[in-house]
């Protein structure tokens, strides 16, 4: 306990400086998509991988996306660069999804030939295949809640905040989240009738 | 607009259910391929990415070398550099120089103290032997936290980096001081609103380590690079950092000419994201003390949200622990905690998951 009063609680972690805008005339800038990549990447890596694109892929359409949005950086307005990305990152992903698609068919059922994407609930804390369960369960979703599902459920969007992403009236959001939720519900119910997952046995 | 209860946070949720998600949300690119990413847009060097790719990998042999001149240098900025650099004389000095350039411009005050701490290889030792010892104090302390789950949960660097902890376990202290910062940030979930300051730190800390020839060629061809639209063919992530154009080329090679090629938006971004995840779980915490359930229930989910496979992901976990053990909820609470335990059976967290989970609820801080 001395070691940790010599390492105190130092407050001045706690105290980030306030946050600086960027100036209203460098919105073109190469800094603001620097800026843009440092602080969005992760989340249009991972928005990509949930709208369907697949792993070996999805660094290439991240690419495409900031690419775009270099393209479009004037466009983009201050404080909305995550909502255009991830708009972008629908339209690539969705893209992604057909050139996929079209590769399968012209290979036959040969790139198919992937183990189960479903596999026994109990290798479920697997992080792998626990994403590729997942992936496969939203892919299945209706196509317009898809973006819905995923900015409220995995990255916590308010509903309100859905709406301002996607354009979309607020009413709209609400029942593509509904659906997507009842569609998302029933799947992971029917995949648990197939397979009972086991609970971890509980400590007394 | 009534907004449904996140099924993340759902009590009723189906835990398989709630396992898909929170394995979707925490996922995030490694360092390589971040680096490999922001090399193919022109946004970093090709040099400075495979020398990225690298140091997640090779910067954990160094660690007791790295640890001194740390805590010397008392920035994270150094760690980033000191962890590639050849000869112990040379980076000396030149992290002392960018240490100083990047603090002159006074962006990284919450960096400095965070790195200091969490790198202290002796502080840290200690401080993991105290903590088992007292897991509520832990918990309680902010930066003794931060040093303990930087620590011993591997977890987070695996998450990054998994080939460089696999080939270098046991992963000590210092190991992981250094990796997870420098993974986290080339990984790693946004901070927000960092990225305007950082930028304009940026071309300071070049200055200082790149020396001032070719810091001015770099600021000129990143927005050549950037000018040239190549949309239709984005480079593979593989061999991004090879197929960054001529210019791409000519600047590698200058860098790479460099005794320590640097590029201290890495390390001063790493740092400071540490320093904000700290910020946030002690607001949890806080709010968890209160009883106040549901706005650390919020913080939580925006803990997540902004810093996906975060470096204290673990923390974060055991106050979700805990919250679910206040709200009542003790059978999510013990299925979490059994998760937990088998994730990180030996971190120092998991005295305080057990001690959650005690089957009289016995804790040491409640209100």
């Amino acid at each position: 306990m001395i070691k940790l009063a010599r390492f105190g609680h130092p407050p001045d972690v706690l105290a980030l400086p306030a946050p600086v805008a960027l100036p209203a005339d460098d919105v073109s800038s190469p800094d603001r998509l620097t800026a843009m990549f440092e602080e969005h990447a992760a989340f249009v890596w991972r928005s990509l991988r949930r709208l369907g694109v697949s792993e070996p892929a999805v660094d290439d359409a991240t690419q495409e996306v900031f690419l775009v949005a270099n393209r479009r950086l004037a466009e983009i307005q201050l404080g909305k660069e995550r909502a255009y990305l991830f708009g972008v990152a629908v339209r690539v992903a969705s893209d992604a999804r057909r050139r996929a698609q079209r590769r399968r068919e012209d290979a036959g059922d040969a790139l198919d030939a992937a183990p189960d994407p479903r596999p026994a609930t109990d290798d479920l804390l697997d992080q792998r295949r626990a994403r590729a369960v997942l992936d496969q369960l939203i892919a299945e979703l209706p196509d317009d809640t898809r973006p819905v599902f995923i900015l409220y459920e995995l990255e916590g969007l308010t509903m309100a905040e859905i709406a301002a992403y996607l354009d979309l009236a607020p009413g709209t959001v609400a029942s593509r989240l509904r659906r997507a939720r009842e569609g998302f519900t029933q799947k992971v119910a029917a995949l648990q009738r197939r397979q009972p997952a086991p609970l971890p046995p509980r400590k007394p | 607009m009534t907004e449904p209860v996140r099924l993340l946070d759902d009590p009723e949720a189906s835990s398989l259910a709630q396992d898909l998600l929170r394995a979707g949300r925490d996922e995030a690119p490694s360092a390589q391929r971040r680096v490999a990413m922001a090399a193919a847009l022109g946004l970093i060097s090709g040099a400075t990415a495979k020398a990225a790719g690298t140091a997640a990998a090779g910067g954990l042999g160094a660690k007791a070398f790295t640890a001194a001149l740390v805590v010397v240098a008392g920035l994270g900025g150094a760690l980033w550099l000191t962890t590639r650099a050849p000869a112990p004389a040379a980076p000396l000095s030149e992290t002392a120089t960018a240490a100083d350039t990047v603090t002159a411009t006074a962006t990284v005050a919450a960096a400095d103290s965070v790195a200091a701490t969490a790198t202290d290889t002796d502080t840290a030792t200690d401080t993991v032997t105290a903590t088992a010892a007292d897991p509520a104090t832990a918990a309680a302390d902010p930066a003794t936290a931060t040093a303990t789950d930087t620590d011993t949960d591997t977890a987070a660097v695996t998450d990054t980096d998994a080939a460089a902890v696999t080939a270098t376990a046991p992963v000590t202290a210092a190991d992981t001081a250094t990796a997870a910062p420098v993974a986290g940030a080339l990984a790693g979930a946004p901070a927000p609103r960092q990225g305007s300051r950082l930028s304009s730190a940026r071309p300071a800390g070049r200055t200082a380590t790149a020396n001032a020839p070719t810091s001015g060629e770099r600021d000129a061809a990143a927005p050549a690079r950037l000018a040239e639209p190549s949309p239709a063919t984005p480079s593979s992530g593989g061999s991004a950092a090879v197929s960054v154009p001529a210019i791409a080329g000519e600047e590698a090679a200058a860098i790479s000419a460099l005794a320590a090629p640097s590029d201290p938006w890495a390390s001063v971004a790493a740092s400071r994201r540490l320093a904000a995840e700290v910020k946030l779980l002690d607001a949890a915490r806080a709010e968890l003390r209160a009883g106040e359930l549901a706005r650390a229930a919020a913080t939580l989910a925006r803990y997540h949200r902004e810093f996906p496979g975060g470096e204290l992901a673990a923390e974060a976990e055991v106050l979700a622990i805990d919250r679910l053990t206040r709200t009542g909820d003790l059978a999510q609470a013990r299925r979490r905690a059994q998760t937990f335990l088998a994730g990180h059976p030996r971190s120092p967290l998991a005295a305080r998951v057990r001690a959650l989970t005690a089957p009289h609820g016995a804790r040491e801080d409640a209100p």
